[in-house]
């Protein structure tokens, strides 16, 4: 039965059944999860090569936000001027620091997702790769905020802007990451026929 | 690593609760504006009420209900010691019916006693040959009452062929006490826009009371409607959704109940919730094999029915282990985790209180839409009181846990609080027409 197109704006337009192509547990859907399991482990057993690179993508927006900035190769260590006193400060990005604590579960959430009967295996990655790039770029984004602020204001703008408002921007990229996770996992909000 | 944890649970249920009411904040602007669709919409409504020793309610409960010529009543007289049954005859010969159930097939549970009064409502639409597609069912508690004009907002809402079920939002009548403003907030404030914003995904929650289905969607179901679950509104949930049916609500009507009015009973309440719900979570792989439930909707059900699991009990492990942590970093640094300057401690400060008690912030706003005789700033004050409601919910929670484990079912009724309303007035129904009880309306209670 199709339902006229006004009941189905007023029911709401993810409402609309969507049924998946197979209910079969397929080679490709065991073999995405596989990977996406694989990538979650990866990401933890690597976590510092992680790291580094976060450091070094750090550089060079730093640089522009503070003057200069220097990445020590191989290292999570970013050294730029300290604006409220003499001197150099360090960037360190620690593991709680990283991207890898949030990267690493929406790994394993694909991995579930992939593996359920339902939702396409393509839909999946996609998703948990532009959550994943959300995060990463949102945390990058933390990462500057807590090197400007104590550039410029010392311990306090460190203070402040690592356990309160750096809390509050990774619960942000947290959120938009699941949620857009969840928009594409679930698919178009068109009708699809049943096959 | 706690903090960790922490961040992604926080995140999945902020995720959860943002998406959630942002849907039922942009459903009641639109709803306003919106005609119904075309086509028809029951004509007939039967409210089906289960009471077991109900004297104390019932009586008012059908004045209510009667109120409306369109409404039908079945009670189902679950063998009462009282005189439930002989007030609810008296209420209206012709259009209340009272079933008797007499032990042994008496006080075994809601949902056989919703089941025997749903078989006697089958059985007069057969006997007065109405036609099943006109006619609506709605599970009401002993001490429900709608709003006014609720089934004007109700009805058309089935116009859409493919909603089976309209859930009410809940409010709460004795809300002068602490207890009852607490849980008057907890229904009326972000659980009633949680609730509406479920609508975009078609999967609003069914309730013990307000609860509307299409009789035809009950009856297509695989045996009884209403299993013996703690809470067979959320199993009727889970059988509609994986029936294909659309479940939905409106901002434009509520029923109001009885707040608890103590703590334990209030904790046992709570806990046999959560035990049902929890137990309700072993349907998931039945809706995800569901070919007629949308993926939006299976994903939405899922994060509903793991809000125990994934948000409640971790977080009442973390919420503590974080304020520890916090303790143990001031106790070693001192104030300085906030800054060294006094203006940077006072900004860290309110920067704190805004990031820890955005939750209650929000209920309290979204509760003052609704509520605008509070005020904005009065409801958010009000709101940190749900602060207490979450550690009920903790120690609910966890206590459900327990007796799934030690496999304890068996669970005592609410026991009722006798109102005597003078004179009577049927609370308004939307945000736009809400006003504040006046003298007139006062509520005098006394404990039944």
């Amino acid at each position: 039965m199709t339902a006229p197109a006004h009941a189905v704006a007023a029911a709401g337009r993810w409402a609309v059944p969507s049924p998946p192509r197979s209910f079969h547990l397929s080679p490709l859907r065991v073999l995405v999860g596989l990977a996406l399991l694989a990538t979650g482990a990866a990401l933890l057993v690597l976590q510092q090569e992680v790291r580094v690179l976060e450091a070094a993508a750090s550089r060079f927006p730093l640089g522009s936000l503070v003057g200069e900035a220097v990445h020590v190769p191989g290292t999570d260590l970013v050294f730029y001027p300290d604006y409220a006193g003499p001197g150099l400060r360090a960037l360190k990005v620690t593991f709680s620091c990283s991207s890898v604590p949030l990267l690493a579960p929406l790994a394993f959430l694909g991995a579930v997702l992939a593996c359920t009967r339902r939702l396409a295996p393509g839909r999946v990655v996609l998703g948990v790769a532009l959550a994943s790039a959300i995060v990463f770029v949102v945390n990058l984004g933390r990462i500057l905020l807590i090197a400007v602020m104590t550039a410029n204001f010392g311990v306090d703008g460190y203070e402040l802007s690592h356990r309160i408002v750096g809390s509050a921007v990774t619960v942000a990229g947290a959120c938009i990451a699941f949620a857009l996770t969840f928009r594409i996992v679930s698919g178009s909000a068109r009708r699809s026929q049943v096959g | 690593m706690i903090g960790v944890l922490a961040i992604v649970t926080v995140g999945l249920g902020l995720t959860y609760l943002f998406l959630t009411a942002s849907a039922g904040v942009l459903h009641e602007r639109r709803a306003r504006g919106i005609e119904p669709p075309d086509g028809p919409e029951p004509s007939v409504v039967f409210f089906l009420i289960g009471c077991l020793n109900e004297e104390v309610v019932i009586g008012s409960t059908l004045e209510n209900l009667l109120a409306d010529p369109r409404a039908r009543v079945v009670v189902v007289d679950d063998g009462s010691d009282d005189d439930t049954g002989a007030i609810a005859r008296a209420a209206d010969p012709v259009r209340v019916t009272v079933v008797r159930r007499e032990p042994p097939n008496a006080r075994l549970g809601k949902g056989k006693a919703l089941n025997e009064g749903f078989a006697r409502i089958r059985q007069m639409v057969a006997d007065e040959g109405i036609d099943p597609a006109e006619v609506l069912l709605c599970v009401m508690d002993a001490d429900g009452e709608l709003s006014e004009g609720c089934l004007d907002a109700v009805l058309p809402l089935f116009r859409d062929p493919e909603v089976g079920g309209a859930q009410l939002m809940v409010r709460i009548r004795n809300r002068a006490t602490l207890l009852g403003l607490i849980q008057d907030m907890e229904f009326y404030g972000l659980t009633a826009t949680v609730q509406v914003g479920r609508v975009a995904t078609g999967t609003v929650s069914l309730g013990g009371n307000g609860q509307f289905a299409r009789l035809t969607a009950l009856e297509g179901l695989d045996g009884d409607p209403w299993s013996e679950s703690l809470t067979e509104d959320l199993d009727l949930t889970i059988s509609l959704l994986a029936d294909g049916w659309k479940l939905t609500s409106t901002p434009h009507a509520h029923v109001s109940q009885q707040a608890v009015e103590q703590i334990r009973p209030l904790l046992r309440q709570r806990t046999r919730w959560y035990q049902g719900h929890m137990t309700c979570g072993r349907r998931l792989p039945e809706l995800w094999r569901s070919p007629k439930l949308s993926h939006a909707g299976a994903l939405e059900v899922t994060a509903y029915l793991g809000v125990p699991w994934l948000q409640v009990l971790p977080w009442s492990i973390l919420f503590h282990l974080g304020l520890w942590e916090t303790y143990q970093v001031i106790a070693h640094h001192g104030w300085d985790i906030f800054g060294r300057s006094t203006n940077a401690r006072v900004i860290g400060l309110v920067l704190w209180y805004l990031l820890v008690f955005a939750p209650c912030i929000a209920n309290g706003f979204l509760y003052s839409r609704r509520m605008r005789s509070y005020g904005i700033v009065r409801s958010i004050a009000l709101a940190h009181l749900l602060l207490l409601s979450a550690y009920v919910s903790y120690v609910a929670c966890w206590r459900a846990l327990y007796r799934m484990v030690r496999q304890r079912q068996g669970w005592e009724k609410t026991r009722r609080t006798e109102e005597l309303i003078a004179p009577k007035l049927a609370l308004p129904s939307g945000p736009a027409d809400d006003a504040a009880p006046g003298p007139a309306a006062d509520l005098l209670r006394r404990v039944g």
